[in-house]
C-alpha cells in the first residue's frame, strides 16, 4: 500500500463518538448470561455498534474516522484491565453522576499482549475510508487515571506504562495501523512533572515508525509550548473551540502539525459553519494549511448523538467551504506525515 | 479549660455519593422515577452513611453531601447572577467540578433549599444516633468561591470575594443556623493554602470570612487541603482569635504540621489524616503516634479526619479509611479512660 494522500484540511474524530442506545440497553440485558457467553455477544454486539458508527462518520464526509471508542469506558479502564498490575476498587466519581473505574497499580506492570489490535483490524475491515485513527490513552493521562499502591512515585509508573504503550504501538505498526493517537487529556492538569511527562511521551513513541498524533485538552497550552519542538510525535490535536479559541495564539511559530478542535465538546450548542471557518482562518495565520487538520475539541461521548451528528456536519460544511479557497490556491491534497516537523 | 483530652473522628465534606444514589439522580434527570422516589433514596443512603458513621464510632460528621455534585453545585443553582460554567478539575484530583460562571450581581434566591436538607439529615442523624452526634454543614467559603468562579461582572477579586461573602454566604448560614441550631459550618477554604494564589487575595479572603464568622458568632471549622499551611499561618492565626474557629490542618499535605501547630499555638484543631486522594491506607499506630505528637505541643482536642471531601476516592476505600478513623480515634477514648 502506498503512502496516503488526505484531502487538504483532512477532518477526523478525536476519539469517542457518543454509543448508540441500544449497545448501552444490550449491555444491561447480557448481565443474565455467563461471563464467557456474555463477553462473546457483547463483541459481536459491539463490532456491529462500530460498524454502525463509522459509517454514520464517513455518510457525514469524516476523512479520518476512528471506532468511536464504543467498545470503551471513560479514560483507563479499557487499557489497563489488559495489563497486569492492575486491579479495580470500584467505580469512582467523576463529577455529578458520572463515573469511572480508576485503576489501582498494586504491583510491577506488565505487558500481556495486544490490547487494541483486534479492534484495530475490525475497525479497518469495516471502514471505507483510505486513513483510520486509533486511539490509546498516553502514559501520563493513564497515570493520572490511576491511583498508585505499588511504585515508589507516579513517576515511575508512567515511565512503566510508557513501555507498555510503546509495545503496544509496535504490535498496531505491526498489524497495519497507519494513524495512532495518544489521548493525553490529562497532560496539563495532571499532578505530575511536565518534563517528565514529555519524556515519557517520547519513550512511548520511540522506534514507532508512523504517525503518531497527542491529543491534549486544557487552557494552558503555554505551558507546553517551550516542548513543542521536543516532542516527538506527528501532530499536536488541541482543543480550541471550547475555550472560544482564545488559545489560538499557542501555534505562532509551531513546526508540527495541528489538529484543530473546532467544536465545544462540553456544550449542547451547535457551532455555525461560519464560525469554525473564522477560526481555522486564524489559525492559517500561524500554521500553514497543509499542517492543518480539523476535529472536534476532544471525544464526544457525553454529547447526544444528535447533537455530536449536527456539530460534525457544521464542521464538514465549515471544511468543504474552506477547501474550495484553497483549491483556488492550488492547494487539493496533503500526505499522510510521519515526520514530527511540519512543513 | 481543664486537661481533658479529646480526640474524636469526623467525617468532612463529602463521602462519595453511593453509585446506586446516583443511579437514581440519573433516572430521575432522565423523567423515569418522581422527585419523591429520589428524595427517598438520598434519605435511604443518607441513613445508611450514618448507621456505618455510628458503627465506626463517628459521631461529628456531614450528611455526605449526596445531594451536590461537586462543592459548588447545587448551591450555586440557589445564587442570581451566576451560572453553572465549564467543567473544571478539582485541584490533583481527578474529580471535577461545575465553575461558577458570574453574570451579574450575586444574591441569593429565596427559595434555597439547604437548610430543610440539613434539617432533614439532622432528624435522621438523631434517629440513629441519639443525643451524641454533631452535623456539620459544609459550604464553600468565599476565598475559594471567588477564586474558582469565572468572573463577567465585578472584575475585581476583592469584591468578589465580599459579594459572595455578604450576599450569598451570609444570609445562608443565618438560614441553616435558624433551621438547625446545633449545627456546625464547615467552610471548606482549600484555595487558601494554594500556592498560586497572592498573598493579597488570600488576605482579604481571611478577612471576609472573620467578618462572616464574627457576624454570625457561632462555633464553624476552617478546612484547608492539598497544600501548605507554613505559608500563611499569620493569616490564619488572625482566624483563629475569638476561640470560635476550628481550623481544620490537612497533616498529608502540610510540609511541617507539628510546626504550623505550634507556631499558631491552638488548643484544638481538625487533622486531615486520611488522605483522599489515593487508595493507600493509613496505619492506626502512625496515625496514634501523629496525634501524640500534636497533644505534646499543649493541644487538648484533636478531630482526626479526611482531610478533603472523599469524591475521588472509591466508595470502598472511603469505607475502610473511614473504619480505620474511628478505631483510631476509639483507641485514644479507651486509652483515656484508662488513664482516668
Amino acid at each position: 500500500m502506498g503512502a496516503a494522500e488526505l484531502p487538504v484540511l483532512p477532518t477526523a474524530l478525536t476519539g469517542s463518538y457518543p454509543k448508540p442506545v441500544w449497545l448501552r440497553a444490550l449491555s444491561r440485558g447480557l448481565k443474565m448470561y455467563e461471563n464467557k457467553k456474555r463477553l462473546k455477544l457483547l463483541r459481536e454486539a459491539h463490532n456491529d455498534a462500530v460498524a454502525l458508527v463509522v459509517k454514520e462518520l464517513e455518510d457525514l464526509g469524516i476523512d479520518i474516522p476512528t471506532d468511536g471508542e464504543v467498545r470503551r469506558d471513560p479514560v483507563t479502564e479499557y487499557l489497563v484491565k489488559k495489563i497486569y498490575g492492575f486491579k479495580f476498587y470500584g467505580p469512582v466519581r467523576m463529577w455529578g453522576n458520572h463515573y469511572v473505574m480508576k485503576p489501582v497499580a498494586v504491583d510491577k506492570l506488565r505487558y500481556l499482549g495486544p490490547i487494541l489490535v483486534s479492534d484495530y483490524l475490525h475497525l479497518r475491515e469495516v471502514a471505507r475510508s483510505r486513513t483510520v485513527k486509533v486511539t490509546i490513552t498516553g502514559p501520563a493521562t493513564a497515570t493520572d487515571w490511576s491511583f498508585n499502591e505499588y511504585y515508589s512515585s507516579r513517576e515511575e509508573l508512567m515511565f512503566d506504562l510508557a513501555k507498555i504503550i510503546n509495545r503496544e504501538l509496535k504490535n498496531l505498526e505491526e498489524a497495519g495501523a497507519e494513524y495512532v493517537q495518544l489521548n493525553e487529556t490529562s497532560l496539563l492538569s495532571a499532578p505530575l512533572d511536565l518534563e517528565s511527562c514529555v519524556e515519557a511521551i517520547n519513550e512511548a513513541v520511540k522506534g514507532v515508525n508512523i504517525k503518531v498524533g497527542l491529543h491534549i485538552y486544557g487552557y494552558s497550552y503555554e505551558r507546553l509550548k517551550p516542548f513543542f519542538d521536543e516532542l516527538e510525535v506527528s501532530q499536536l490535536t488541541l482543543g480550541l473551540a471550547g475555550y472560544s479559541f482564545k488559545y489560538l495564539k499557542v501555534l505562532d511559530g509551531i513546526n508540527k502539525e495541528v489538529g484543530i478542535g473546532v467544536v465545544d465538546v462540553q456544550a449542547y450548542r451547535v457551532e455555525e459553519p461560519d464560525e469554525i471557518i473564522r477560526a481555522v482562518r486564524k489559525a492559517m495565520r500561524y500554521v500553514h494549511p497543509e499542517c492543518i487538520y480539523v476535529n472536534p475539541d476532544s471525544g464526544m461521548r457525553y454529547l447526544p448523538r444528535a447533537v455530536a451528528r449536527r456539530k460534525l456536519k457544521s464542521m464538514i460544511d465549515a471544511v468543504i467551504s474552506l477547501r474550495e479557497e484553497l483549491k483556488r490556491r492550488g492547494l487539493t491534497a496533503i500526505p499522510l506525515r510521519r515526520t514530527s516537523t511540519c512543513p | 479549660m481543664g486537661s481533658t483530652l479529646v480526640v474524636k473522628a469526623a467525617l468532612n465534606g463529602s463521602f462519595p455519593r453511593f453509585f446506586k444514589l446516583a443511579k437514581l439522580y440519573t433516572r430521575f434527570s432522565l423523567g423515569w422515577i418522581t422527585y419523591r422516589t429520589l428524595e427517598s433514596g438520598i434519605r435511604e443512603y443518607t441513613r445508611k452513611l450514618f448507621e456505618m458513621l455510628r458503627g465506626f464510632g463517628i459521631h461529628i460528621f456531614t450528611d455526605g453531601m449526596f445531594r451536590y455534585d461537586d462543592l459548588f453545585n447545587p448551591l450555586i443553582q440557589y445564587v442570581e447572577g451566576v451560572e453553572p460554567g465549564k467543567l473544571t478539575r478539582f485541584f490533583e484530583c481527578t474529580f471535577y467540578f461545575k465553575a461558577p460562571l458570574i453574570k451579574s450581581r450575586l444574591r441569593l434566591k429565596d427559595n434555597v433549599p439547604i437548610p430543610d436538607w440539613l434539617h432533614f439529615s439532622s432528624v435522621q442523624a438523631g434517629e440513629v444516633f441519639g443525643d451524641e452526634y454533631v452535623i456539620k454543614q459544609p459550604l464553600p467559603g468565599p476565598l475559594t468561591l471567588a477564586v474558582f468562579s469565572i468572573d463577567e461582572y465585578y472584575h475585581d477579586m476583592g469584591r468578589l470575594i465580599h459579594a459572595w461573602c455578604s450576599e450569598v454566604l451570609e444570609p445562608l448560614i443565618r438560614m441553616i443556623l435558624s433551621k438547625v441550631p446545633n449545627a456546625v459550618i464547615e467552610l471548606h477554604e482549600p484555595v487558601l493554602v494554594s500556592k498560586f494564589i497572592s498573598r493579597e487575595v488570600k488576605r482579604v479572603g481571611v478577612s471576609e470570612v472573620m467578618e462572616l464568622l464574627g457576624s454570625l458568632g457561632s462555633p464553624a471549622w476552617v478546612m484547608t487541603y492539598f497544600g501548605d499551611l507554613g505559608d500563611v499561618v499569620d493569616l490564619v492565626g488572625d482566624l483563629l482569635t475569638g476561640g470560635k474557629v476550628l481550623l481544620g490542618v490537612d497533616y498529608r499535605s502540610c510540609e511541617s504540621p507539628l510546626a504550623v501547630i505550634k507556631e499558631l499555638g491552638v488548643r484544638k484543631v481538625a487533622l486531615g489524616m486520611i488522605d483522599a486522594r489515593t487508595t493507600v491506607l493509613e496505619k492506626i499506630l502512625v496515625m496514634r503516634d501523629e496525634i501524640e505528637e500534636v497533644l505534646s505541643l499543649g493541644v487538648r482536642e484533636v478531630y482526626i479526619g479526611n482531610n478533603a471531601p472523599l469524591d475521588p476516592l472509591p466508595e470502598v476505600i472511603a469505607v475502610r479509611k473511614l473504619r480505620r478513623l474511628g478505631r483510631t480515634a476509639r483507641g485514644f477514648a479507651l486509652l483515656t479512660r484508662l488513664i482516668g
